[in-house]
Parts: structure tokens; C-alpha cells; sequence
């Protein structure tokens, strides 16, 4: 059940270039499952007018944890946003990644703030998943951004483009080579990105994208999140945000 | 007769709050969040005879308090309307306004035709689109064009009929005789302003379509004073539709003269909008009515004049 809840900011901290985790107090709306997202009310007043997509960082009780970019007028108001200023979240919204079986190997690539969801996948299974983490950022971060994965996964591999951190590079020069050992591929990051991983894999049954697109209300019906599926229209917020590879189509 | 009810033609609304195109999905979308059915009513997706994709990403756009969109008319067509939303929309206890759109005249009559069958309050004619290439909008500034359509879809359809007039239109009280002489019941002002937004990093036009539909908040001044303008001339019921965010959005409008309102853009970020507004109508109005206040702005200004 989707409800609008007013979160009270707990904190708002730059964690790297432009990146920030925002921590939100707020009524606690039960179980939300990994993939979902919210849409952030940015300001009370009507400019800026639309909410904001968001996935999910991480949920403990009623604290909601979301990790963003300053991308454009929305999010550089966000990131001004002081401890105790009120933000309204519409949750959750669209579907999640499938449930995964205890002691699945499963690969994790993600790239910059796509590693939200991500994250809030590891931290709802932690232990039970053999999770295989791969992610990369364009520079910096702080180690709570990453700390969940380092925590839970068998092997954790972390890249900067500028070497800052981990190894220097895309995060795809450094997944392994073989990608059959994995019962489930999970993926969320830049489009870019999830086109080349999806050319590395043969099986595209077992990949699950968490896709980004621009969206204007959140739960279908604005129809400004098109994205082309290989049988008709997709809509990244009522038929997503999460696809198996074998319905995403990547040539526009 | 309860204090909210409005007449317009010969439908009857419960109240003057309906949801407008292209912001409420084919109802069932908004029903998940409320009853429907509390509306006065609300406008369905305009929908074509053929399924239509729609424009390339991106879509939508935000300007200062207000949206500019570039959908396209994305809709599933008509046989897939009939089949999938009808038997729902048959069912409810509001007016289910279906909104027509074409890019050929021929395509507006073979719609209506079908549409004659159906257990649905009425139909508004879209001849207001900005973001398609043919028909839409460039139907809706021609008003010979709107009286040919109009007319036609009347006569074919049986039902009430409502147009949707775009603000590009240079004469919009020519444009709205044009609808009562078609026989239509009531004009539905504005559709969305042609606008434009450059994307600087890339110093280019956001959408590829270039121009786009611009609504929100930001337009109601505008709207309004058509509105106002509109009721001086007595053609037809004016139903409000631009940038109405909250209750007072709805009473400016109904003071300035129409007679029922569409909220929008709104639904985007407050998908409850409707619900909340018409509990506030009924509130405020427990002593007066409504039909007694639409365009009251214009006799208090002549009073205050004499």
C-alpha cells in the first residue's frame, strides 16, 4: 500500500563528489522489499513542482536512507536541506529484484548512486546470499556509502576512474571473466554500463536491471519513463524499475 | 439538491471537481489511491483509433512551478480501450468523460462511432495536443476546423461533447462560438502552452520534438483571465483546467467563471489532489452553492465599480 509520509531529515551528509546520503525519520510503512523506490517532495511549495525518484538505500525501523547525486535545480536544493527540515516521501513504489535463494552466488554490479538498491538488497539478506560485490564510482566516496557491501559479500571489488579509491577504472574491467557461476547477475548503475554487462552475458534470463529514467509522478500515470522492452513499452516506474535482461532492449 | 452539484448541458456533476487527460490514467490508476467516485468525474487518456508509442525520452521537463511535457499521446488505441478499460469505466458512480484525439478528421468520427455504444457521460474532444504532427493542436487554432470536427463528432455520437482548446488558438472566443455553433456543451480551457526549454549542458533543445506542453502552477494567471474573459461573452459553461494545485486554485476559478474545474499536473505530485480538494468543497460549502457563485468575481467588480 502506497502511503505519503512526512520524514523528518536526521541528517544529510556529503559523502563524495556531489554524492550524499540523506536520512529521513519517519513513520515506519512496514516492509519494503529490495528495488523499490520513493518519490521525494523536495519543497512544501510548488516550484520545484514534481517529486523525485529515488531507490531505497537502506531501512532500519523508521529511518529511511537515501543515496543521490546532484544532478540538476531539484537535488542541489535536496542537498542544502538541514538536519530537523521536513521532506515528503510517497513509498514504496514499483516492483523489486526476485527473491533470492540462501547460498545463491550471486554477482553484484553497481555503478555511482545505482548502488542504492543494491545496497538495499545486501542488507536484506546480509549473510543468507553468497554475494559477489563489483562497484565503481568516478571518484571518491566515504566507506559508509560502501561499508554493507564490504560487510556482507564473499568478495568485494570497489574502482574510482580517477584511483582515489580501489582500482583504477570501470568497474566492468574487473567482474570476472566467467559469469557462469552465478545463478543471478544484479545490476543498477548507468545505461552505458548495464548495455556492455549485458553483451558480457550468454544466460539473460538470470540478469536483473534496476533501470533509471526520468520520471515525472511515480506510479503510472504521467507515462514519462518509456523505455523500449523487446515486446512493447516499458514503463520503468509500474513495470519496473526492476527488468530481467530478457525484456530490456538496448539500441536507442 | 445538495450545495455542490453543478449542471453543465445536460450532465449533472456532484460537484465541480473532475481530474483532467493525461493526469489520471484511465481512472483505475487513481483508484488505488481513493473511490473515484467522489469526483464530479474525470477525463480519460485521449485515446486513438491505432496504439500509439509516443515521443522519444525525455518526456518531461520541470520549469519554475510547472512542467513542461512532450508525451506524445502514448495510448494503448481503441480496440485495446474498449477491452481493458470500458467494462471498469461502465461501473462507476461519477461522469466518465472520454477524451478523443486524431491526427486525421476521419479518425475523431470512426472513434466516436464506436464510442456511441458505450455507457460513458460524454467525450472531449482533444483539438489541443501540442506534442503530435499532425491534427491535435493544429485542428484546435482553426476555428473553422473546430466547428467541422465538433459538429460531426455531435452528431455522430449522441452523447454530450465537450472541446479541449488549446491557448495557441490567436482567437479563443472565435474558437469557443465556433463549439457552441457545433452544438457542443461546454469548452474546456486550456489545454497546455507550446514552450520551449534549452538544456545547456548540452546546449541543445530538451526535447526532440523541440517544443512541449507547458502546465503547472505557473500558468493559472493566464488561464484565469480567459476564463474571465470567456464569461464576459457568454458562449458556453467553461470548465477551468490549468495549473490548480489546491481548494482556493478552485474557488479563483469558479469566482471567475467556471462552472467545473480539471486539476492536472497536480495528480503528479499528490496522487490524493482530487480526493483532499473535494472534501474542501464540501466543506466551504455548507450555506451557499455552488451554481450561485460561478462568476461572482464579475458582479462583485461592477458593484465595486458603481
Amino acid at each position: 500500500m502506497v502511503k505519503d509520509i512526512v520524514g523528518e531529515i536526521v541528517f544529510n551528509k556529503k559523502v563524495g563528489n556531489n554524492i550524499y546520503i540523506l536520512s529521513l525519520e519517519a513513520e515506519d510503512v512496514g516492509e519494503i522489499y529490495p528495488g523499490q523506490f520513493a518519490m521525494l517532495r523536495i519543497e512544501n511549495g510548488y516550484d520545484p513542482f514534481l517529486r523525485r525518484p529515488m531507490s531505497l538505500f537502506k531501512k532500519i525501523g523508521n529511518k529511511y536512507y537515501f543515496l543521490y547525486q546532484v544532478v540538476g535545480r531539484g537535488t542541489e536544493i535536496l542537498s542544502r536541506k538541514r538536519e530537523g527540515e521536513e521532506i515528503s516521501i510517497l513509498l514504496p513504489l514499483g516492483n523489486s529484484f526476485p527473491k533470492l535463494k540462501e547460498r545463491e552466488n550471486v554477482l553484484i554490479v553497481g555503478g555511482g548512486v545505482g548502488i542504492a538498491p543494491l545496497n538495499f538488497l545486501v542488507n536484506f539478506y546480509k549473510d543468507q546470499v553468497n554475494f559477489y560485490t563489483f562497484i565503481g564510482f568516478s571518484s571518491f566516496v566515504l566507506e559508509e556509502v560502501y561499508v554493507d557491501f564490504k560487510n556482507y559479500s564473499r568478495e568485494f571489488v570497489i574502482s574510482s576512474e580517477d584511483s582515489s579509491l580501489g582500482y583504477k577504472g570501470k568497474i566492468l574491467d574487473f567482474i570476472p571473466e566467467n559469469l557462469d557461476n552465478f545463478e543471478k547477475i544484479i545490476s543498477c548503475g548507468p545505461s552505458k554500463m548495464l548495455e556492455i554487462l549485458m553483451k558480457k552475458v550468454k544466460d539473460k534470463e538470470k540478469v536483473y536491471l534496476s533501470l533509471e529514467e526520468r520520471m515525472g509522478c511515480g506510479f503510472g500515470i504521467c507515462l514519462s519513463c518509456a523505455v523500449r522492452g523487446k515486446n512493447r513499452l516499458l514503463h520503468v516506474c509500474k513495470d519496473g524499475p526492476v527488468f530481467c535482461g530478457t525484456e530490456v532492449v538496448f539500441n536507442e | 439538491m445538495s450545495k455542490v452539484q453543478v449542471k453543465v448541458g445536460s450532465l449533472t456533476f456532484k460537484n465541480p471537481i473532475l481530474l483532467a487527460s493525461g493526469t489520471c490514467g484511465n481512472g483505475k490508476e487513481i483508484n488505488k489511491f481513493y473511490d473515484i467516485n467522489i469526483l464530479g468525474g474525470f477525463v480519460t487518456k485521449s485515446i486513438t483509433i491505432n496504439p500509439r508509442e509516443g515521443n522519444p525520452n525525455p518526456r518531461i521537463w520541470e520549469s519554475y512551478a510547472g512542467i513542461l511535457n512532450s508525451i506524445g499521446l502514448e495510448n494503448a488505441g481503441l480496440d485495446k480501450f474498449l477491452e481493458e478499460e470500458i467494462p471498469f469505466l461502465e461501473k462507476l458512480n461519477t461522469n466518465v468523460i472520454v477524451s478523443i484525439a486524431g491526427e486525421k478528421k476521419e479518425e475523431y468520427y470512426e472513434i466516436a462511432r464506436v464510442l456511441r455504444e458505450c455507457k460513458i457521460s460524454g467525450i472531449e474532444i482533444n483539438l489541443s495536443c501540442p506534442n503530435v504532427e499532425g491534427g491535435g493542436m493544429l485542428f484546435g487554432i482553426d476555428s473553422e476546423m473546430v466547428k467541422e470536427i465538433t459538429k460531426n463528432v455531435v452528431n455522430i455520437v449522441d452523447k454530450p461533447v465537450w472541446v479541449k482548446l488549446t491557448p495557441q488558438a490567436k482567437d479563443i472566443i472565435g474558437v469557443a462560438k465556433a463549439v457552441r455553433s457545433a452544438g457542443g456543451e461546454a469548452v474546456v480551457v486550456f489545454n497546455t502552452f507550446l514552450g520551449l526549454a534549452i538544456d545547456w549542458k548540452k546546449r541543445e533543445p530538451v526535447f526532440k520534438r523541440i517544443f512541449a506542453g507547458y502546465s503547472g502552477p505557473a500558468i493559472k494567471p493566464i488561464v484565469l483571465r480567459y476564463v474571465w474573459e470567456l464569461y464576459e461573452e457568454n458562449i458556453l459553461p467553461i470548465v477551468g483546467c490549468g495549473g490548480i494545485v489546491n481548494f482556493t486554485d478552485v474557488l479563483e476559478y469558479i469566482f471567475a467563471g467556471a462552472s467545473l474545474v480539471q486539476i492536472g499536473s497536480a495528480n503528479f505530485r499528490d496522487p490524493w489532489i482530487g480526493e483532499k480538494i473535494v472534501k474542501e468543497v464540501q466543506n466551504y460549502f455548507k450555506e451557499e452553492k455552488v451554481v450561485d457563485l460561478i462568476g461572482i468575481a464579475h458582479k462583485n467588480h461592477e458593484e465595486v465599480d458603481k
